[in-house]
Parts: C-alpha cells; sequence; structure tokens
C-alpha cells in the first residue's frame, strides 16, 4: 500500500459537529434576474439612455432655443447650420433646433399616448376575452381575426382622410386598429394564466373580475406586454411620419418630425440637407432607441439563457 | 389541405369584404363632397355632375351600387384624375409597382436569410454582432428617409444612378432597395433566432451522431426546419412593402399605383380611393393565400394532417 | 486527484478494453462563469457487455458520453483534458474528419427523447437511411433496402409503409425503435443509450430494454445504458457505475454492488428505493441535501456534506479510486486502511431482495 503515511490517521475520525453546508447559489427573485440581465444587455441599455435624453429634451428643448418654434424671420432664410441658429434655419427663417426640439414633443407625445391607448384597449378587450373564454372568446377573436386582415396604414390613412388633420385625429386613426396586436397578446397570455393554480384559487374565492385583472393577470402577465408597448412607440413614430409624406401630419403651426422631414424633401437636390438631415436623424435615432430597448427588453424576459 | 386551403380563402373573402365596406362607409361619412372645393362650377353643373356619379342617390342605393360594380370588375370612374376610367389607370400601375415591389421582396428575403444565416452560424462573435447591428439599423430607419439617403449619395454626389423616371433596371435600384432594407432586416433577426432554435434541437446532435458533416447538418436538416417561420412571415412582409411602396412612389417619381393612390387622397378622389384600398387588400389577401399554400406544401404535417405542426 | 485504477488489481485486466475514459475534466462555458462538470472521470467498458452509467440529474453522465463523441460545442467548453481510448485511439485526440467516421458507424448513440431526436419534416426512413449514405457510399434505393431490414429487425410493423412516414405519426415506442434502428444501421461496436427509455410509457419501457438485450446478445456489441433508473441497471446491466457530481465514485459487476455497497452515496440510493415488504408506517429514505455547486471550486469529497459516514478527512481530501474487490473500485475514505473500524454502509438485505425489482418484474 503506497499511500499508507498519507492522509494521517488522526484525520479518520467521524467529523465533530455538522457538516459544513454547501449549498448551491441562492435562487435569485425573477424580478431581480430579468433586470440584472438588462443591464447586462450593452445595447438595451444605451437604447434606455437615449429615451430618457430624447425625452428630457423634448420637455426643456424648445425652450433652450433663443428662438421660439413658429418665429419667422424673413431676413434669414435657409441658412446653414451656425452658431445662432444651430441647426440652421428653414424656408420661413425659422429656427431649426427650436423645431426639431417641439417635433420631438409632437413625434413622442403621439407615439407614447398611441402605445397608451393600444395598451388599455387590448388588455381590456384581450382580458375579456381570455378570462370568459368559450363562446364569447371565439367570437372576440373571430373579429379580431378579420381585423387584423386590413393594412395597419391603409385603414389608418383611410380614417385619417375622413377625421380630418389634427394631432389628436392621428392618434385615434392610428389607435383604431393598432389595438388588435395587443389585444391578441394579452389574451394569449390571460389563457396561459387562467390554467395557473393561484387563479383557479381567486375565482373560488369570488374575485371580482376587475381586481382579478388588476392584482393577478395583469401583473403576471406584464413582459411580453411590456415588450410590446416598448415596440409599439417606434411602429407608432414611423406610421406619423409616413401619413406627414402622404400629407396627412398634423396641421399647421404644429411640427413633428414627420412633416419637418416631409418638407425637407424638396431640399435634397438642392443642398440644404439640414432641413431634412436633422428631423430624418432624429426620427431614426429615436426609433432605433425604443428598438433596442425593447429588443433587450424580450432578451431579459426569455427564460432560456443560452442566448 | 384543401380543407385548410378553403378555410383561410373564406376568410379572407370576408375580410376583403369587410374592407370595401368599410372604406365604403368611411369615404361617405365625410361631411361635404368632392365637388366643394371646385368653387367656379356652378349649381346646375354640380348636381349634374352628383347626378353622373350617383352621388345623389341614398347610402345604401350607393352600396348595394359599387359592390354590383365590384363584383363585374369595374372600379368606376374617378373624379379628379385626367384618365377618368379607373380600371384603366390600374392597368398601367399594377405592373409597374409589381416589378419594383417583387424586386424588393426577393432583396429582402434573399439578403435577410443569407445574413440571419451567417450570423446565426457565428453566434455571439463578430459576425453575429455585426449582422444583427445592421438589422436593428434597418428596422429603425424609415425607408424614406434611406430613399433621401440614397438619392443624395447615389444620384447627386456620385452620380451613380438616376433618379426621378422610370424606364430601365438602374432605375429600380435605389427604390428597391430602400424598400427592401426593413424588411431585410426583420427576416434576418427572424432567420436568425429560427436557426439558433433549430441549431440547439436534439435531432441536430441526432445527426451529428450519426457521422454526418456539419455542414450537412446544419443545411439538410436545421436550416430546412429554421425557414419554416420565415415563409410565413411572407405575408406581413409582402404588406410592409406594399404601404412602403405609397411613399417610395412618390419620392422618385415611380408611375405606380402607389403615386396614384396617395394622390387620391390628397384629392379626395373618393372613387379613386375606394379603388386603390380595393386593390391593395385583394393583393394582399391573395399574397398570404399563396403564403398559406407555400407552407402547406412545405410542412408535413398540414399536407398530411390539415393542421400546422408548432 | 491521483487515480490508481486497476493497477494493484487481482484478476487485473490484461485484455484492451473497447473504452476506456480516464482522467477525463471538462469545463463548460456559463454566464456566471465555468461550470466544472466533469472532475476526473475513469471509466472502463468491455467487449461484448452492458454497463449502466447511473447518477441523479446533473451527475455529469450525459456530459461524460457526449464527450466520447464530441458531440459539445467547441464554443460551449471551458476546458477540457483526459484520455477518451477506444479500441487504444485517443477519440479526444482525433481530428474532427476522423472522428466523423467513428460516429454512427463503430460508436452509435440513442438519444433520450425519441421525439425530439428525429426531424419532425423529414419522413423517418430517410433519416435512418440517410447515415448508411454517408457511411457506406450505398445509393439510395440500396440503403432504403438496408433500412427496411432494420425496421424489421427492431420490431417495427409494416416497415415499408413505416419508411415514409413522418415521426408526427408514430407512437413513441415505434419513434424510439427508429432511433435505435438509426444507431445500428452501420452495426456499430458500441452503443451509448442515454436514457433510452425515460420519455417512454412504462408498458412500452420494458419492450424496449428487452429490444436492446436481444440486439445486444445477437451482435456482442456493448452497450452503455446511462440511466438514474436503478430497475433498469437490474434489468440489464452486467456492470454498473455510479457517477456523483462529475466522476464516478463506484464500479463493479451490478449484483455485487447492489449487495454490497462501498460507497456511502450507492448505499443511500438503494435505500431510497421503495420495496414492497416494507411495513406501512414506515418513512421513505432520502439522501438530505443537494449536489454541490459545480461553480465554485471543491475540497475535500464532493459527498461529504450529505455523508452519514464522513470524517474529518473528507472534508478536507478528495478521495482516489481504489480497489475494494475483484473489478470493483470505489472512491471513498472509508476503503482506507486507516478507516477500519469505523462505521460504514454494510451489506444489505441477502438475495434478491436486495437488488432492485427490474423493470420487466423478471429477477435478474
Amino acid at each position: 500500500m503506497s499511500i499508507d503515511a498519507f492522509p494521517p490517521r488522526e484525520l479518520f475520525r467521524p467529523r465533530p459537529g455538522r457538516a459544513p453546508a454547501r449549498l448551491a447559489r441562492a435562487p435569485v427573485a425573477w424580478r431581480r434576474d430579468v433586470t440584472d440581465r438588462l443591464r447586462r444587455h450593452r445595447l438595451a441599455v444605451v437604447g434606455f439612455c437615449l429615451i430618457v435624453a430624447l425625452t428630457i429634451m423634448a420637455i426643456v428643448g424648445p425652450g433652450l432655443a433663443p428662438y421660439g418654434y413658429d418665429e419667422q424671420n424673413l431676413s434669414e432664410v435657409n441658412e446653414p447650420p451656425s452658431t445662432r441658429h444651430r441647426f440652421g434655419t428653414d424656408d420661413f427663417g425659422r429656427d431649426v433646433f427650436a423645431r426639431t426640439w417641439i417635433g420631438a414633443r409632437i413625434s413622442l407625445f403621439v407615439g407614447f399616448t398611441a402605445a397608451l391607448l393600444d395598451l388599455v384597449i387590448g388588455v381590456i378587450y384581450g382580458g375579456v376575452s381570455g378570462y370568459l373564454g368559450g363562446a364569447v372568446d371565439d367570437v372576440m377573436m373571430r373579429v379580431v381575426d378579420l381585423l387584423y386582415g386590413i393594412p395597419h396604414l391603409l385603414s389608418t390613412v383611410l380614417f385619417m382622410v375622413v377625421l380630418g388633420p389634427g394631432l389628436f385625429t392621428i392618434i385615434i386613426a392610428m389607435v383604431a386598429t393598432g389595438w388588435l396586436g395587443m389585444a391578441r397578446l394579452v389574451r394569449g397570455q390571460v389563457l396561459q394564466l387562467r390554467e395557473q393554480e393561484f387563479v383557479q384559487a381567486s375565482v373560488a374565492v369570488g374575485t371580482p373580475f376587475a381586481r382579478m385583472l388588476r392584482r393577478h393577470l395583469v401583473p403576471n402577465a406584464m413582459g411580453p406586454i411590456l415588450v410590446n408597448v416598448t415596440l409599439t412607440v417606434p411602429a407608432a413614430i414611423f406610421t406619423e411620419a409616413t401619413l406627414s409624406f402622404l400629407g396627412l401630419g398634423v396641421p399647421l403651426p404644429l411640427a413633428s418630425w414627420g412633416t419637418m422631414t416631409a418638407e425637407g424633401l424638396v431640399t435634397i437636390l438642392s443642398g440644404q440637407a439640414w432641413r431634412l438631415a436633422f428631423p430624418a436623424f432624429f426620427i431614426s435615432l429615436t426609433m432605433f432607441a425604443f428598438n433596442a430597448f425593447g429588443d433587450g427588453l424580450r432578451d431579459a424576459l426569455d427564460p432560456r439563457q443560452k442566448r | 389541405m384543401i380543407v385548410y386551403l378553403a378555410r383561410r380563402a373564406l376568410m379572407s373573402l370576408v375580410t376583403l369584404w369587410l374592407i370595401i365596406t368599410l372604406t365604403f362607409v368611411l369615404m361617405h361619412a365625410v361631411p361635404g363632397d368632392p365637388f366643394i372645393s371646385d368653387a367656379r362650377v356652378s349649381p346646375q353643373v354640380m348636381s349634374n355632375l352628383r347626378a353622373y356619379y350617383g352621388l345623389d342617390q341614398p347610402l345604401v342605393v350607393q352600396y348595394v351600387r359599387y359592390l354590383a360594380r365590384l363584383v363585374r370588375l369595374d372600379l368606376g370612374r374617378s373624379i379628379k384624375s385626367e384618365v377618368r376610367d379607373i380600371n384603366q389607370m390600374i392597368a398601367e400601375g399594377l405592373p409597374v409597382s409589381a416589378v419594383l415591389g417583387l424586386e424588393a421582396l426577393l432583396v429582402a428575403v434573399t439578403g435577410g436569410v443569407s445574413l440571419g444565416i451567417l450570423a446565426a452560424l457565428g453566434h455571439n462573435r463578430g459576425l453575429d454582432y455585426l449582422a444583427m447591428g445592421v438589422a436593428i439599423v434597418g428596422i429603425s430607419v424609415p425607408s424614406f428617409i434611406l430613399a433621401t439617403l440614397l438619392i443624395h449619395v447615389l444620384a447627386v454626389r456620385l452620380e451613380l444612378l438616376p433618379v426621378g423616371t422610370w424606364g430601365t433596371w438602374r432605375h429600380t435600384v435605389m427604390p428597391a432597395l430602400a424598400l427592401a432594407l426593413a424588411p431585410l432586416a426583420y427576416v434576418a433577426r427572424l432567420t436568425r433566432s429560427s436557426m439558433l432554435d433549430e441549431l440547439s434541437q436534439d435531432y441536430v446532435k441526432a445527426a451529428l451522431a450519426r457521422g454526418l458533416s456539419r455542414s450537412r447538418a446544419i443545411l439538410g436538416h436545421a436550416l430546412r426546419n429554421a425557414l419554416l417561420p420565415v415563409v410565413t412571415i411572407l405575408g406581413p412582409l409582402t404588406a410592409a412593402v406594399l404601404t412602403g411602396s405609397f411613399v417610395i412612389e412618390n419620392i422618385f417619381g415611380i408611375p405606380g399605383i402607389g403615386k396614384i393612390f396617395v394622390l387620391s387622397i390628397s384629392d379626395r378622389d373618393y372613387p379613386l380611393i375606394l379603388s386603390g384600398a380595393v386593390v391593395y387588400s385583394v393583393l394582399l389577401l391573395t399574397m398570404n393565400l399563396l403564403v398559406d399554400l407555400v407552407y402547406g406544401i412545405v410542412d408535413p404535417r398540414i399536407r398530411l394532417a390539415g393542421r400546422p405542426l408548432r | 486527484m491521483r487515480s490508481i485504477h486497476g493497477r494493484s488489481d487481482e484478476g487485473a485486466k490484461t485484455t484492451v478494453a473497447l473504452l476506456e475514459i480516464r482522467g477525463l475534466h471538462l469545463g463548460f462555458k456559463v454566464s456566471e462563469g465555468v461550470v466544472h462538470a466533469l472532475r476526473g472521470v475513469n471509466l472502463r467498458v468491455e467487449h461484448g457487455e452492458v454497463l449502466a452509467l447511473v447518477g441523479e440529474s446533473g451527475c455529469g453522465k450525459t456530459a461524460t458520453m457526449q464527450s466520447v463523441l464530441r458531440l459539445i460545442p467547441d464554443r460551449e467548453i471551458a476546458y477540457r483534458r483526459g484520455e477518451i481510448l477506444f479500441d487504444g485511439r485517443d477519440l479526444a485526440r482525433l481530428p474532427e474528419s476522423a472522428m466523423r467516421s467513428v460516429r454512427g458507424r463503430e460508436i452509435a448513440m440513442v438519444f433520450q427523447d425519441p421525439t425530439t431526436a428525429l426531424n419532425p419534416t423529414l419522413s423517418v426512413g430517410r433519416q435512418v437511411a440517410e447515415a448508411v449514405v454517408a457511411h457506406e457510399a450505398l445509393g439510395w434505393r440500396e440503403a432504403e433496402r438496408r433500412v427496411i431490414e432494420l425496421f424489421t429487425q427492431v420490431g417495427i410493423p409494416h416497415p415499408d409503409m413505416r419508411f415514409r412516414q413522418y415521426p408526427f405519426q408514430l407512437s413513441g415506442g415505434l419513434r424510439q425503435r427508429v432511433v435505435i434502428a438509426a444507431a445500428l444501421a452501420c452495426r456499430p461496436r458500441l452503443l451509448i443509450a442515454d436514457e433510452p427509455t425515460t420519455a417512454l410509457d412504462v408498458t412500452i419501457q420494458a419492450q424496449i430494454l428487452a429490444l436492446l438485450q436481444a440486439l445486444q446478445q445477437a451482435s456482442g456489441m456493448s452497450i452503455v445504458v446511462v440511466t438514474h433508473n436503478l430497475g433498469i441497471v437490474a434489468e440489464m446491466a452486467h456492470r454498473v457505475a455510479i457517477m456523483y457530481a462529475g466522476e464516478v465514485v463506484e464500479e463493479g459487476p451490478a449484483a455485487e454492488v447492489f449487495a454490497y455497497p462501498s460507497h456511502p452515496y450507492t448505499h443511500g440510493l438503494l435505500e431510497c428505493l421503495p420495496r414492497l415488504d416494507m411495513a406501512r408506517a414506515q418513512r421513505l429514505r432520502s439522501i438530505e441535501g443537494a449536489p454541490p455547486d459545480l461553480v465554485a471550486g471543491l475540497t475535500g469529497c464532493a459527498f461529504a456534506d450529505r455523508c452519514p459516514y464522513a470524517m474529518e478527512v473528507c472534508d478536507q481530501h478528495a478521495p482516489a479510486m481504489s480497489t475494494v474487490g475483484p473489478g470493483r473500485h470505489a472512491a471513498c475514505w472509508l476503503t482506507h486502511p486507516h478507516a477500519t473500524g469505523l462505521p460504514r454502509p454494510g451489506p444489505r438485505a441477502h438475495g434478491h431482495a436486495a437488488a432492485p425489482l427490474p423493470v420487466s418484474g423478471r429477477p435478474h
């Protein structure tokens, strides 16, 4: 026996006291896990910071500019960016910098509001449909399926033609068919949750439906819903910009990034790039920020960690 | 499979009818009528015109007449434009838009699938990040902004490609690219995540365990299954290309139906708007049915059992 | 960790084993760092025998077997050390092209879930034929004939009809037979069956096991059955190797290990099995605690914190594998001469009552 001496004999006796616990890693709370993963996702962090920055600028930006967004100055028409007009001026001598941040206000307002309304309508419709189930659910979802076949932009355009120009008409036109996606999503989540035991227990106790929705169904379905809301905002901004291009954007004197881009389009060939470049850049940047953050959120919520 | 397709076709018809009705209702919900803006027209001529277009009839009658005409494939007459017969306008514009749209779809699908596969194979390494970076920019930059960028760089600065007219294949490059970028990005992202899903499946490992080469296992097994979800996305993709063409055709001055439709909106030319909506919906629903057909052929479960695999 | 496998053994093996794994260490890359999944695995499979590889989930049995065939993608591996000798050749060092001709041809693998192990959009016959075409350069017509033969061999009725069918058209048991047919297609010398019956109904399990046994006896190939089900071990294994926390802790002839377990973990596993002759009021036994976290480094014996016979030495030094009988080895300090007289797991009730009840109900 070549290993006679080692280990020393003294160690060969029963261990006094309890064994040192070799615990596996403490399980991490779900919410903490998600926020951790989100924080590690670099692109999502970038997106989030951009969103915050843009929102702040939308609020304070117009105030920062020395000129009003509507202030015409016919002696300084179409000037390139300078120290006085940081983003240059447009056809009427208006300061593009100020208009850009008013545009931010309008575009972000439209985006957030449309997303919010989509959320509310979608949650109620989808929640009710999923919860009630059976024939009611069938009918409600059949309606959704049919309406879903109508291209979103097409229906928005049609509504705009009918409702006429205006900030709120744009939002209404977008929401008119925009809520369908959210409704489907929420209904799917509710159907899943309905089978869970804690929900069945709540029902057995007699919880009223509104409370069920608020305290059980919505918080647990929150993840995918939040992702959907985050991704709806850039879609709404995009739709608003497209509407502006078709002449159905926000009416004067308001200016959104979409209307500014449409106005600035004619300048490509004349070399006054700044009138087009700034609103176009900010539309893209905003959409990028929301998409990046939404992506990161979706990945963070994904239970499969490999990715 | 026949049952499956028949059911989808029926749903499509109902949706089409819904769109037609909705559009009709909306058009006639607008106060006033298209002739209001023509102030110099005398009241007598106005009432004649209204009678000519059938606008003096009760709504229900107009609706039934409209439906009857649609069944005969007669889209009516435009109010505002020079060429009155809408069927003719469509016939002139549709081939143009079709060429553009198909070109864009082709670029989007081939480019997107290739990019997605490359990204999936180079997972979490340089190629993946690059490809996905391009993709996220692609879905964030609206097509019209990209269009202006392309025009600025390729036409104005470098003078490589023509702009403003339509004729040779050169005229199609920029608009097709502008239309295709966002769909390409979506296809790339979907292909990538779908491939990653399939590559982690057991049957790929099992194929490798049987001694198949990596390329055989990836292309012959994983890719087959990974492309199924991509087929289903072709429907919404076509919708995106179609609606994108509204703006793109305007920017590039392309004489397609997108341009006609946009003009009809600003002119409040209702018969044309209605027709535009109908034509677009028919195109989309047909495309969706085609996609369903292809999917039905590719997915063995539908082919044999009438219900989808996943 | 030192390994003194088989050197001072009576009846030492002079023949070359079909498969011999020596000192296999494997680490996986995960987001928290590295998981030390295999911490020095030593394993030996002789020609013509059935070896059962037993352990709970996460102990490394699948990782070990997938390492044999080098199925784990390189990008997931943090480090890999050790030798995997198949007929004398070190598979760990073979170039990929040579490895490809080993996979499916000399060593084949049957995966746990036949539903996910088959491509849902290809016909089952096509998938089995693929391997034949790849390895033996047969035409597709020839290959189809061979596959139909194989289907008959594994007990699939109407093989020519089934050839063209898709996985979703077959029941779980049939699917597993297809997977087995695919594994046997090129007459491998070693078959690795990773939990071959876990995903199947109990009634089908017995059929599949009987099939594997029959095939093994007919062809003389060796089988490694990876399982956590001791009933399967009793049913068909000649020898058994018990794994815990990334290493083999005990191995030997199945009947002997069941009757006289050397390692406290083995003893614990056997005690966990409920028996029909237990008194009703008797509580079911379990092993307290949980397997250790393999991301952190481990000192001492991996089982020490759950072991009722643990000594001080167990917390400080990891035991090496030592011989405890002819063809039997265990990694436990209790086998050390210094530990004579100390409490240890005793032999279990004699005879058949000691062994786990075989799956088919027939005593081993």
